[in-house]
């Protein structure tokens, strides 16, 4: 076996240096001085029907070049990206705070901004509902009525799995756990701002749409049937995104919708940039969840069974949440993930997406996983404790091993990496599990708690797969075009490295070309942890071919210097030179075989792809393939509780993933350690609130110094761990690690606490009033207790 | 279209106040300032900026207080040897905002902006600090900081009025200063409850006690009801005293955060006194 | 309408502005140096920092005017200011894997010179409460800190 010469290595980063010297353009950093500048006017209420909108002061204030109404628009009002329910403008109604009720375009901000508070509106205020229980009740006001994209009244979906028989489970078992778990909306907090600058193009009548956008293809497609024009007039494409953690596959269809029927309608260039505020108000977030767990156990820890109902706050719009069948996304992943990486016999999950009056729901790392984990893995805390069982022990007892039956009726594979006993291994090991902890002493004490996942790479839909395209050029250097989204994950990086392994060419002779839909076929979007396996593989394929293309005529050509036959068997290449095996010396450079080939009707451009197996979901069953390979991890988190103020501080973390194959060790630490961070501040402060008392339902928390995500001083001592059992499908064994990093710190912190305080949290964030309630009931608990004796019971029921 | 001025002095800078009244602004750091120009709060003509007035950029000691210059910034107060012997002035000082930050405000332009937050403003007002402020029509005079705000955002001054110096009591032997605040993260985050005391103690009993209690109330507030009853306690005491029950200068108002304010003040409070108890008592290096 | 006159990237330059310009704003649309990037617009996350004499400090809390008279440098002075050679701070972000969306980072670099000049051998606490001004979303700050340690020991070995 060859040793590996760029993959598996830690390059440097191709977009390093323009990073580091401030060289990198975004889009906000390419404006051009003759764009329009567009600006939308916004609702005063998350729920409102607009019985009157007067934008005539607007339409005649000196500089204002267009004025749109939901009436003006060119093509299809109504855009999202898996069904088209959002509308570009609102007709007759407002659903959350970001239904845009006009748009202006005028030659400048100072301008735009006048005239949009020009606008004049009349609105018969709705009740606002921000969580799915309110929604629900008999009463509500039906946020959609009569629309296609509602199952009944407020309910968007219903997706339910049932696997063998959790009432025989049940009964089987020794003890019952059933809990609620609660879990909050959460922002990205992407650091670039979303932004599109759209420009009408006068030869072909279309757009070009340049925006930070996850899946410039996907996007396309919804767009031009909002401009109205066929999807080859419309060019969408993405330089690099400042952070997009699974937001910008949506908001970026929000801000191209609005500057491209600007630009259409005005002939221009028109951009259109949320500020910081605005992102907050108007673009999708995580689901909040409340989440009905019972899981079932017997004395032995081994699970007998999970049942579980989730009820999600799915926001104003379908986004990413899922629709109907094959449109599954968020909530069948909560459906699906309900009993983590476990093996479970009997398992019965209901999940159910109700539309609230809030930013839709839509894509955010982990995708409804970690909300399912999060559940999941705090029962477990609570069945080790229960039954006296070593909380890293009961884990891996029931933990997927090679042949177990999945939940979703298929089966775990050796032959695709099953790495999580490794995990459990080297954290405990690395975190000192079996030696003596110092739980502290009254007010500040000491816990330590685990979490552990898995999370399937890909889309488990019909269109997964890939297509990428690679030129070799007469001088040696390859274009190789990609759609993927560069947004820090580091693809541009990686999918190089791949090329130039499988090609035995020079990591720097290989150009990327990303997220353009001019330059390459679909790749897919940049999401499900996809990039690397699937279009990875692609790449791989490309490759291969153009080896395919290229080696015989380099055999020919080595061949007529050494005066015999030579065959491709016996070429290899290595630092972009094709060479007989074991003497580098005697070839050719890839530059030299390319000439040769250009006059010799041989191709120098390919298209590489690669199709994971067929993904299929069934319902109500929930049974079909969902994703060919799984990555894994555990996540070790040592905490530290003022009990008097409730403030949590995390002091050390150890982390290990099965990754598959770390293709750039570097940049997999850099993905883990970001998403490490990103579940402490899901775990500890982060939540978005809305004020129906005061603000009619609209965000109280839309600004950096409400919302807080840790910074330096809040995040732990940390070691990372990759761990590598390879997946067969994967490139060079790798499986995904973009989002799962996200799943374990928030469950492993709040079991943290269990073992600090003894008290079980049913909800995060645990910020310091969350912590002083449970505290305080907690005593009162205690106390209430010490007046009169329970009898000891079998099955452990509390209050929340 | 807005103008800027850097005046030497005081004189030039107070005759400027006068010419604009409530079209100037002043900017000392910015942090505040240059928010209100953005949100819109505030569209000043003239903008009088201080980075010229090294009469006010200035940190003495006189008459056994310590007089803070109008211009001084954070960062300069935490690298002074005065300061620095004020325990919790430093905590109070070292907790606003972030390095960058401290770097360019000012105590007089947070104190000028008058948000019930605000950890130096707590803090100066849990040391018994004295304001002066002056102006052309009115010349000098020095506003006591428990008389110095009205409501949140809002204070005793006029538009003409320029704040030159800050100035509260130099720590002697026997005295000390702790601050406490209550936040969601470590740092960079604007508290929810905000308590300072200095303390003075002879032979383990108090004899003199200022605290000053922020975010709860709509202007930071002296807690007059315990400085009372803290003098003569013993440390004990004192201890059981702060942890008995919520100040009634709180004032709370209804909001998400009022219970947990309402039991984690106390905390605060002791916390707060303690540490200035220790420092009065000599035990902090 | 205010003239200002100021030092940037080590040349003279002189501007008209009003004075209620930020110089955020100024950097990024007249001067078009795009390195400093407008994030949050309320002080909170540092992606805007540049240097202000020297000392590190949030440029969208900043009036153009107040710099009459004063030296500022941004993310793209680092390199034509060192000669022309990256910066060892820039070289220790980059091989230390600490840059993924690069947003943050032009804020982290400038942060991290200020701090190395005035400490040299900082310790790993210091380094977080340097930097903790400096939000990042992308890193969970652990390769940061392992950028700075490096730069920290390149530039007491004379790199």
């Amino acid at each position: 076996m060859k040793d590996l010469k760029v993959v598996g290595h830690s390059v440097v980063r191709s977009d390093a240096f323009a990073k580091a010297t401030g060289a990198a353009r975004y889009t906000p950093d390419m404006i051009p001085v003759d764009a329009l500048v567009a600006k939308v006017k916004w609702p005063d209420y998350p729920h409102a029907i607009l019985k009157k909108i007067d934008v005539s002061k607007a339409k005649a204030l000196p500089g204002v070049e267009a004025v749109m109404l939901a009436k003006d628009l060119p093509g299809k009002n109504g855009y999202g990206p898996m069904v088209a329910d959002k509308p570009v403008i609102a007709d007759g109604k407002v659903c959350y705070e970001g239904d845009p009720i006009a748009l202006v375009a005028a030659v400048d901000e100072e301008t735009a901004k006048k005239a949009v508070d020009l606008i004049e509106v009349e609105y018969e205020v709705l009740p606002a509902y921000d969580n799915p229980f309110d929604a629900l009740k008999p009463d509500a006001v039906i946020i959609h009525p009569n629309s296609p994209f509602a199952e009944e009244g407020n309910i968007c979906n219903t997706v339910t799995v049932t696997t063998g028989d959790v009432e025989k489970g049940f009964a089987e078992a020794d003890y019952i756990i059933e809990n609620d778990y609660q879990t909050p909306y959460v922002e990205h907090t992407y650091f670039e701002q979303d932004i599109c600058i759209a420009e009408y193009d006068w030869n072909t009548g279309g757009l070009t749409v340049t925006s930070p956008n996850q899946a410039v293809f996907q996007g396309r497609r919804h767009m031009a049937a909002v401009f109205g024009i066929p999807q080859s007039k419309l060019r969408s494409l993405c330089p690099y995104v400042g952070a997009g953690f699974g937001g910008k596959e949506d908001a970026c269809l929000d801000v191209t919708a609005v500057a491209g029927v600007l630009a259409l309608k005005t002939k221009k260039k028109v951009v259109f940039q949320l500020n910081r505020e605005e992102v907050f108000r108007t673009t999708g977030k995580r689901h909040a969840c409340w989440i009905h767990h019972k899981l079932g156990i017997k004395k032995d820890g081994r699970i007998t069974a999970v049942q579980a109902e989730t009820y999600l706050g799915k926001g104003a719009y379908v986004s990413m949440s899922g629709f109907k069948a094959p449109a599954y996304a968020v909530i069948q992943r909560t459906a699906i993930y309900a009993a983590g990486t476990y093996y479970c016999p009997n398992y019965k999950t209901k999940s159910v997406g109700v539309y609230t009056n809030t930013p839709y729901g839509t894509a955010f790392r982990g995708f409804g996983v970690p909300q399912a984990t999060f559940a999941m893995e705090c029962q477990m805390d609570e069945a080790a404790r229960l039954i006296g069982m070593d909380r890293i022990d009961i884990r891996r007892l029931n933990m997927l091993k090679a042949g177990d039956m999945m939940v979703t009726g298929t089966y775990a594979m050796a032959e695709r990496g099953l790495g999580l006993g490794e995990c459990l291994d080297k954290v405990r090991a690395k975190s000192g599990w079996d030696k003596p902890f110092d739980h502290g002493k009254w007010p500040y004490l000491r816990g330590r708690g685990i979490a552990a996942f898995m999370y399937g790479t890909g889309i488990p839909l019909m269109f997964e797969g890939a297509c990428v395209f690679a030129l070799i050029n007469t001088d040696g250097s390859v274009q190789l075009n990609y759609s993927s989204t560069e947004m820090g994950q580091g693809i541009a990086t990686t999918g190089a490295q791949m090329f130039a392994e499988e090609m035995g060419m020079k990591f720097t002779d290989i150009e990327v070309h990303f997220s353009d839909t001019l330059s390459s076929p679909d790749s897919g979007p940049t999401v499900g942890s996809r990039s690397t396996v699937i279009v990875g593989n692609a790449i791989r394929d490309a490759a291969q071919k153009l080896r395919a293309n290229l080696f015989p005529v380099a055999a020919q050509m080595i061949g007529a210097k050494l005066g015999f036959t030579v065959d491709t068997r016996d070429l290899t290449a290595d630092d972009s030179v094709i060479h007989i095996k074991g003497r580098p010396d005697i070839g050719l450079t890839y530059a030299q075989v390319v000439a040769k080939a250009y006059i010799s009707q041989v191709p120098l451009a390919v298209i590489g792809m690669w199709y994971p197996p067929h993904p299929g979901f069934q319902q109500p069953s929930g049974h079909g393939p969902t994703m060919h390979t799984f990555a894994y991890g555990v996540h070790y988190e040592e905490i530290t509780v003022d009990m008097e103020t409730g403030m949590i501080s995390v002091d050390k973390s150890v982390y290990a993933c099965d990754i598959g194959k770390a293709i750039n060790p570097l940049i997999v630490e850099g993905q883990m350690e970001g998403a490490a961070v990103q579940a402490l501040g899901w775990g500890v402060m982060e939540e978005e609130l809305f004020d129906t008392k005061r603000r009619n339902g609209k965000m109280e928390n839309a600004t950096f110094h409400s919302y807080m995500i840790p910074t330096a001083m809040d995040v732990p001592e940390h070691t990372s761990i990759i761990v590598e059992c390879p997946n067969e499908l994967g490139p060079w064994g790798a499986k995904g690690i973009g989002e799962p990093g996200i799943i374990p710190g928030a469950p492993a912190i709040r079991n943290a606490f269990l073992d600090a305080t003894g008290i079980s949290a049913g909800k995060i964030p645990l910020t310091p009033y969350e912590v002083m309630n449970l505290v305080e009931a907690d005593q009162k608990k205690k106390a209430e207790a010490k007046a009169k004796k329970a009898p000891a019971k079998k099955s452990a029921k509390k209050e929340g | 279209m807005s103008e800027f001025f850097k005046p030497k002095t005081v004189k030039e800078c107070i005759d400027l106040l006068d010419q604009y009244g409530s079209k100037a602004m002043i900017v000392n750091g910015g942090t505040d300032a240059v928010e209100k120009i953005n949100t819109g709060k505030a569209q000043p003509e003239a903008v009088i900026l201080m980075t010229e007035m090294k009469e006010l950029k200035k940190i003495t000691v006189k008459d056994g207080a310590v007089h803070v210059g109008g211009a001084v910034t954070y960062l300069q107060m935490l690298k002074n040897a005065e300061i620095k012997k004020n325990q919790g002035m430093m905590i109070a000082v070292g907790a606003i905002g972030s390095p960058p930050v401290r770097v360019m405000a000012t105590p007089a332009g947070n104190v000028g902006t008058a948000a019930p937050s605000a950890d130096c403003t707590t803090m100066l007002m849990g040391s018994d600090a004295k304001i002066h402020v002056v102006s052309k029509k009115e010349g000098e005079r020095v506003i006591p900081i428990d008389k110095f705000f009205v409501k949140t955002y809002v204070n005793v001054l006029k538009p003409e009025d320029l704040i030159t110096e800050v100035e509260f009591p130099a720590m002697q032997p026997g005295m000390g200063s702790g601050y406490v605040r209550l936040t969601r993260r470590k740092v960079q985050d604007i508290g929810k409850v905000l308590v300072s005391a200095t303390i003075e103690v002879k032979r383990g009993r108090c004899t003199k006690a200022v605290i000053g209690l922020g975010a709860l109330n709509a202007t930071a507030v002296r807690a007059y009801s315990v400085e009372e009853a803290l003098v003569g306690l013993s440390r004990k005491e004192a201890q059981e005293f702060c942890r008995s029950g919520l100040p009634k200068e709180a004032g709370l108002r209804p909001s998400r955060y009022t219970h947990y304010k309402e039991i984690t003040t106390p905390v605060a409070l002791e916390r707060a006194v303690m540490m200035a108890w220790d420092q009065a008592e000599g035990k902090v290096k | 309408m205010a003239v200002v006159n100021f030092k940037l990237n080590g040349n003279d330059v002189t501007i008209d502005v009003d004075a209620k310009e930020r110089m955020i704003d100024t950097l990024r649309k007249r001067f078009h140096l795009t390195g400093a990037k407008l994030t949050c617009g309320t002080g909170d996350c540092g992606a805007c920092t540049v240097l202000y004499n020297g000392k590190a400090i949030r440029s969208c809390t900043l009036l153009t005017c107040m710099c009459d008279g004063q030296e500022i440098v941004t993310i793209e002075g680092l390199m034509p200011m060192n000669g022309g050679k990256l910066h060892p701070v820039q070289q220790a972000f980059m091989e230390a894997g600490a840059i993924q969306c690069g947003y943050c980072i032009p804020g982290m670099i400038l942060t991290t010179v200020a701090f190395l000049n005035e400490n040299k051998n900082p310790t790993t606490a210091q380094i977080r409460a340097a930097i903790s001004g400096n939000l990042s979303r992308c890193s969970g700050y652990v390769k940061i800190i392992d950028a700075v340690k490096l730069a920290a020991k390149r530039m007491r070995e004379g790199a």
